[in-house]
């Protein structure tokens, strides 16, 4: 066996410890379906919508989406590509790669599945772990591409308007909403709020969300 | 966020407690028992996933071992090679049941 130095044991130890204190929160953060947290002595909570909220939301998301189709500044995700296409910027092509880069993978699973040789097995996880960079590449430039569009915009906006409403503080013993208004809510510039987001993803957005 | 989820789903606590919210109904996993957080249905479609491979293993699955399963990579192949062998395998079936012989035989009126 290897002879470990000192320093990649204090290394290997320290980054156990960060692990340990990750499968912590996360085991914190699984126990219910509304997640608390402190920040200067306050206690604030985001939780998911309820049927009520839900359907503001959808009212908001509405009237956001015919002020959007009615400003000349935006423009729909079908008009956007077309605009793309005309400067040889292949949305359509992007997502065929995504796709034949996907059957790839898939052919080098299957190939992994049955290797037992440890120098095999680390050949095929490199190939895996390569394409999966490549595919998440041209995932993530095929998104910024659409960031622009009316679409995109309209779920960006849903998402802010749900953490808006589901942010709440104790205040005694009741929960309260922390902003009054959502042009409150958007013009707060605290890190309170990049920490509700996050939050908030955790619960309302699945995996399948994010692709 | 996801690689940590599935390995607080593949270690043995939580299987144990897994098993036994199936078998007794006095058994919580979360506070909540309805209206799951979209991470809590993620942690659960992953304690179903390993669950299965586990049981996979304790039934003598040549692919798949109690040093594979901790290996995200490993396991989603495994998955993969275990759905196209199904596929596979139904497709054969498919076609070993098509006799030739139509169940339906329309014939068309001589005027």
């Amino acid at each position: 066996m290897e002879d470990k130095s000192k320093e990649q044991i204090i290394k290997e130890t320290s980054q156990k410890l960060i692990e340990l204190n990750k499968l912590e929160e996360l085991e914190h953060l699984l126990k219910n379906n509304t997640i608390e947290f402190e920040e200067e002595g306050i206690t604030y909570r985001v939780r998911k919508p309820t049927y009520a909220e839900r359907q503001e939301n959808s009212k908001e998301r509405s009237k956001r989406y015919l002020q959007l189709l009615k400003d000349d500044n935006y423009i729909l995700r079908d008009q956007l590509i077309q605009i793309y296409k005309k400067r040889d910027i292949n949305i359509e092509d992007m997502e065929k790669q995504i796709g034949a880069l996907q059957s790839e993978i898939k052919q080098f699973q299957l190939k992994l599945a049955v290797a037992k040789d440890q120098k095999d097995i680390d050949i095929l996880k490199e190939e895996i772990n390569k394409l999966m960079e490549i595919q998440m590449g041209i995932i993530v430039k095929k998104s910024d591409l659409l960031s622009m569009c009316i679409e995109s915009n309209l779920i960006d906006y849903s998402n802010q308007y749900i953490v808006y409403m589901t942010f709440e503080k104790k205040d005694e013993d009741k929960w309260v909403r922390v902003f009054n208004s959502f042009e409150e809510f958007l013009n707060n510039e605290s890190s309170i709020i990049d920490k509700a987001v996050y939050y908030s993803s955790q619960l309302i957005f699945r995996r399948e969300d994010y692709v | 966020m996801f690689n940590l989820l599935r390995k607080l789903a593949c270690s043995i606590e939580w299987q144990i407690l897994y098993a036994r919210c199936k078998d007794c109904n006095g058994i919580k996993l979360f506070d909540n028992d309805k209206d799951f957080s979209a991470l809590q249905l993620s942690f659960l479609s992953f304690l179903e996933m390993y669950n299965n491979v586990y049981l996979d293993i304790a039934t003598g699955e040549e692919l798949m071992d109690d040093k594979r399963i901790q290996d995200p990579m490993l396991v989603d192949a495994y998955l993969v090679y275990k759905k196209e062998e199904k596929k596979n395998k139904d497709k054969k079936e498919t076609s070993q049941n098509n006799t030739g012989i139509p169940t339906l035989i329309c014939r068309r009126r001589r005027q």
